[in-house]
């Protein structure tokens, strides 16, 4: 039987994993040599560049010396982050997903994986990546469900579940 | 342990039970284990142009236009009904028994109260409805849903 793809987008917020273990609950329900997806697991890790600039230090004096210290922080969230995601999945059963960091800005990020893995199916979390917490729905999410080549599942967390 | 709900809206657009065709393919195990509902609204807004024609005919019987609305929103309740039959086949087709119901009403915020109403953990639609304009990227209705309704949604996109 041929697998689809599922693309699961995940960043270091509580509601993505929500939106992961959701993922796995739902849409995982065997373990998944019987199920009919293959799991990607996309962390979407900001370039170094980005990070320095939105902490506003600008780029005037140091960035030199700064850049490798703030891209090596980088890579310890990405592998922070997946590593919880690997806990997860395999907490579920799932021990065969594929785990990846790419590089740039999460909406674009995140459409290119599910072109690259040609995905059936985006999965994100309603919020995370740094959004303004007042809107329904986060930028990063609201893109994806404009543009992403395939079917897009938005998991929202309940607010006042246990 | 309560069972999982499930609802897929649907409207007479191609993409609706493409959505629904394919919600029961690719998803069909988890929703075998839940209560399936299929909704359709009622769109109101020929309304407007009976109302507003009616203004205008101030002089003739108003029965007449009461007739008329009564008329357009009979027809609006057999064009859902027709709707939910088709999908309800569909649904046998795959062995799940669904439970469909419709409302009259603007769909977007229809389809919003229903989940709530429901209390559905998941909500299909269809990335574009009747009006399916080249340029938009998603249906007004179904981008209504992904920010309003208080449940996951999921969007089914047709390939090209």
């Amino acid at each position: 039987m041929e697998k689809s793809t599922i693309v699961v987008g995940v960043d270091d917020s509580e509601r993505s994993f929500y939106a992961l273990e959701w993922t796995l609950d739902h849409l995982f329900s065997q373990a998944l040599e019987n199920s009919r997806f293959n799991l990607v697991i996309v962390y979407a890790k900001p370039a170094s560049t980005t990070a320095i600039g939105l902490s506003g230090h600008g780029l005037l004096t140091a960035t030199a010396d700064l850049l490798p210290v703030v891209e090596q922080d980088l890579k310890r969230m990405a592998a922070k982050v997946l590593e919880k995601a690997k806990q997860v999945c395999e907490a579920k059963s799932v021990n065969d997903a594929v785990y990846e960091v790419m590089e740039g800005d999460a909406r674009y990020v995140l459409c290119e994986a599910v072109e690259k893995h040609q995905a059936s199916v985006l999965v994100v979390g309603s919020h995370g990546y740094g959004t303004f917490k007042r809107t329904f729905l986060g930028s990063v999410s609201d893109y994806c469900a404009h543009h992403a080549h395939c079917s897009v599942l938005i998991v929202k967390k309940p607010k006042n579940k246990h | 342990m309560e069972k999982k709900k499930v609802m897929v809206a649907i409207d007479e657009s191609e993409t609706s039970l493409y959505a629904l065709n394919w919600a029961l393919e690719n998803i069909r195990e988890s929703i075998r284990d839940s209560k399936v509902f299929i909704f359709t609204a009622q769109p109101m807004d020929d309304m407007k142009y009976i109302y507003a024609s009616a203004q205008g005919s101030a002089l003739y019987a108003p029965p007449a236009a009461a007739e008329l609305v009564r008329h357009v929103q009979e027809n609006h309740r057999k064009v859902a009904e027709y709707l939910l039959e088709r999908a309800k086949e569909i649904c046998d087709k795959f062995g799940v028994t669904a439970e469909t119901y419709t409302e009259p009403g603007d769909p977007k915020t229809t389809i919003c109260k229903a989940v709530d109403d429901h209390e559905i953990e998941l909500l299909v639609v269809g990335s574009h409805g009747r009006k399916a304009i080249e340029r938009v990227f998603l249906g007004s209705v179904s981008n209504y849903c992904v920010h309003n309704a208080k449940c996951p949604v999921l969007v089914v996109r047709k390939k090209e």
